[in-house]
């Protein structure tokens, strides 16, 4: 892949030549921000302000979310095919950082993708001019294009949204508007999707399966979805890397760690109030939405019970700084 | 925190007490990441026993990070090592994790571009959001991987990190010699430091001594049999302790002794109480200067300024 980057702004866009797209690609990293303190507003999108004209987007409820304008890398690539049949990627991924709550940092590429619309490689004006697509020559079968992204492990063979998502979590983290201390050691989550975007009958619902995969902090999703639904399933995957993040960090870090910290005579009670204080009060399912994301939200917790454990995690946490509280460890 | 681990020659025992050390932090229960930087002959996957990464990986090593831009991988050495001690790491409670991040198969030293402080600067980032702990493992002398973590760790956004220097040494004249110079040399780390924008006063005290493969006149009674022998080693042993004082190198600054441990000797590898105490083919000694090493990495008293 040789990538490189203009910086416009953007959402993905529909494809000009009257294509319609057929898949849908992205990923999402999720980590925290490397700052001691929570974000302020006025912080939290002068951070996001990556190109210096381009309106950063904000929304204050359920929780504080403010976005980053788009940013363009333009690709030309052999795609990772399953199976049988070879591709080449040619045109633009977008990627975009969202700042939540002053405290969680997500990165985000993203892409559609339609059959060429010539049989070589246009110029370059012709890709510009469709921000956030992709166009495929060559034909193989779209099945085994998604498959061969979902499946394609590091490092990246074929289209490598891993790393665009990747480099702008890195450069905002990199930003001096931050100063760098880590407020609770934490992984980066990444959660891969991608979508069959064809025309749905009228009464349709998009529609989602989540896959955890091997590899630790990393999930898969499968969408369904029309092409004008891209935006609403961008979202979808955002809210779930989010709250897949909030669980896997207070129930597979928080606990554990206190757990052995109080075995060991040491005190956890900074950790648990951070997951109390800065986290719990995160977990906001984006249900207000709209009904489509409200049912792929449901759909996703019929299956997961994200919610409910979720739920339990926080009362154990309540449990154990009570537990501290009553019997401080101790101090050195 | 970061810790830089270097020495002025090769075959010192750096690799090999780094990575036990980065063990022993792992046991007390921290997340812990091994970064291999010694770019021309990278050996933590083979002393962690990953063969993957025996003699480095064959794509997406931390050479090819900096020289190719590609993701730097990273292997948890409970799933991708051979060595029991290290796959059993999980099992003990509350242990931490321990991650190597291997260096390249074809790598070699490579000199430093524009972007590459930039780019290291944002790996150390990276991994402190994630890691307790980062050792990372220098090649030998002033060679490249020094000056781009020197230039990287004088960046302002690396300033809120904790860094801390170990040089590893043989006990013998000509090693504390060459040591003394990696740092205080015309050459050195302090000088090399202070062109890049470190206060050499701070720079020096970050900086710590490990003296390797030392001869334990107490461990080793059947080697040393004759009297007079025992006698001369004792007499040579203060001559080098004095050598060392004078080179600011004494006590004070000493992290670590690491004994001449024969099976180390033989075979470069982690080891654990198991090898001590079920198939005593380690020394306990050994062992207890891992352990005791790794707890003064966060020995604040020990590490004040002096
Ligand atoms: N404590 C020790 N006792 C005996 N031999 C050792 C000890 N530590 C290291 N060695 C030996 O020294 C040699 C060099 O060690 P290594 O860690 O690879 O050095 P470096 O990384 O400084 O080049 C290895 O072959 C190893 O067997
Ligand atoms: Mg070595």
């Amino acid at each position: 892949m040789s990538p490189s980057t203009t910086e416009r702004d953007g959402g993905p866009a529909v494809p000009d030549d009257g294509a319609q797209p057929l898949l849908g690609f992205g990923e999402v990293r999720t980590c925290l921000i490397q700052n001691l303190a929570g974000l302020s507003p006025s912080a939290s999108v002068a951070l996001m302000q990556l190109t210096p004209g381009s309106p950063v987007s904000k929304v204050d409820r359920p929780t504080r979310r403010v976005v980053s304008p788009e940013q363009v890398t333009g690709v030309d690539c052999r795609l990772h095919v399953a199976r049988e049949g070879r591709g080449r990627a040619i045109g633009t991924v977008l990627s975009h950082a969202v700042v939540t709550n002053g405290r969680i940092l997500q990165g985000t590429a993203h892409v559609a993708l339609t059959s060429a619309t010539a049989k070589e490689r246009r110029e370059w004006r012709h890709y510009l001019r469709q921000p956030g697509v992709i166009e495929v020559l060559g034909s193989p079968n779209p099945h085994n294009v998604m498959d061969g992204y979902l499946t394609d492990v590091s490092p990246a063979r074929g289209l490598d949204l891993a790393s665009i998502s990747d480099r702008i979590i890195g450069e905002v983290q990199q930003s001096n508007r931050l100063d760098h201390t880590t407020a609770l050691r934490t992984g980066t989550a990444v959660v891969r999707w991608a979508a069959t975007l064809a025309p749905q009958p009228p009464q349709a619902k998009p529609t989602v399966g989540i896959t955890k995969s091997d590899v630790p902090n990393f999930h898969v999703i499968r969408l369904n979805g029309s092409p004008e639904d891209l935006p609403l399933l961008i979202r979808f995957c955002e809210e779930f890397a989010l709250h897949e993040w909030l669980l896997t960090t207070v129930q597979d870090v928080i606990v554990p760690r206190a757990e052995t910290d109080i075995a060991r005579d040491r005190d956890p009670l900074d950790s648990l109030l951070f997951a109390l204080n800065e986290l719990a009060p995160l977990w906001m399912p984006p249900t207000h939405l709209g009904p489509d994301m409200k049912a792929l939200w449901e759909a996703m917790e019929s299956r997961t019970h994200y919610s409910r454990l979720f739920e339990r995690q926080t009362a154990r946490i309540r449990d154990l700084r009570d537990q501290v509280k009553i019997r401080p460890p101790r101090r050195y | 925190m970061l810790i830089f681990a270097t020495s002025d020659k090769g075959g010192t025992g750096r690799s090999v007490t780094g990575c036990n050390m980065a063990y022993r932090r792992a046991l007390q229960g921290e997340a812990v990441a091994y970064l291999d930087f010694d770019f021309g002959s990278p050996t933590a996957g083979a002393i962690f026993d990953v063969p993957e990464a025996e003699r480095g990986v064959d794509a997406s090593g931390l050479h090819s990070y900096f020289t190719r831009h590609t993701e730097s991988q990273q292997l948890d050495t409970a799933l991708h090592s051979d060595s029991d001690t290290l796959r059993d790491l999980p099992r003990i409670s509350g242990a931490g994790r321990l991650v190597l991040l291997p260096g390249d198969k074809d790598g070699g030293e490579f000199s430093i571009s524009a972007d590459m402080p930039a780019r290291c600067a944002q790996l150390f980032l990276r991994l402190d959001r994630e890691f307790d702990l980062c050792v990372v493992d220098l090649s030998a002398g002033r060679s490249y991987a020094v000056d781009l973590v020197l230039e990287a760790t004088a960046r302002p956004e690396l300033a809120a990190l904790t860094s801390r220097w170990l040089v590893f040494h043989r006990w013998t004249k000509q090693h504390i010699l060459a040591a003394h110079g990696l740092v205080f040399g015309e050459r050195g780390l302090l000088k090399a430091g202070e062109r890049r924008g470190h206060d050499p006063q701070r720079l020096n005290n970050s900086v710590r001594y490990v003296r390797t493969a030392v001869v334990d006149l107490c461990v080793d009674q059947e080697s040393v049999t004759r009297p007079a022998q025992g006698a001369w080693l004792r007499a040579y042993d203060q001559k080098l302790r004095e050598q060392a004082d004078k080179l600011r190198m004494g006590r004070a600054r000493l992290a670590g002794q690491i004994p001449f441990d024969p099976m180390l000797q033989w075979s470069e590898q982690v080891i654990d109480d198991s090898d001590v105490s079920g198939l005593k083919i380690a020394n306990q000694a050994t062992v207890q200067a891992f352990e005791d090493l790794a707890a003064k990495l966060s020995d604040e008293r020990f590490w004040e300024g002096l």
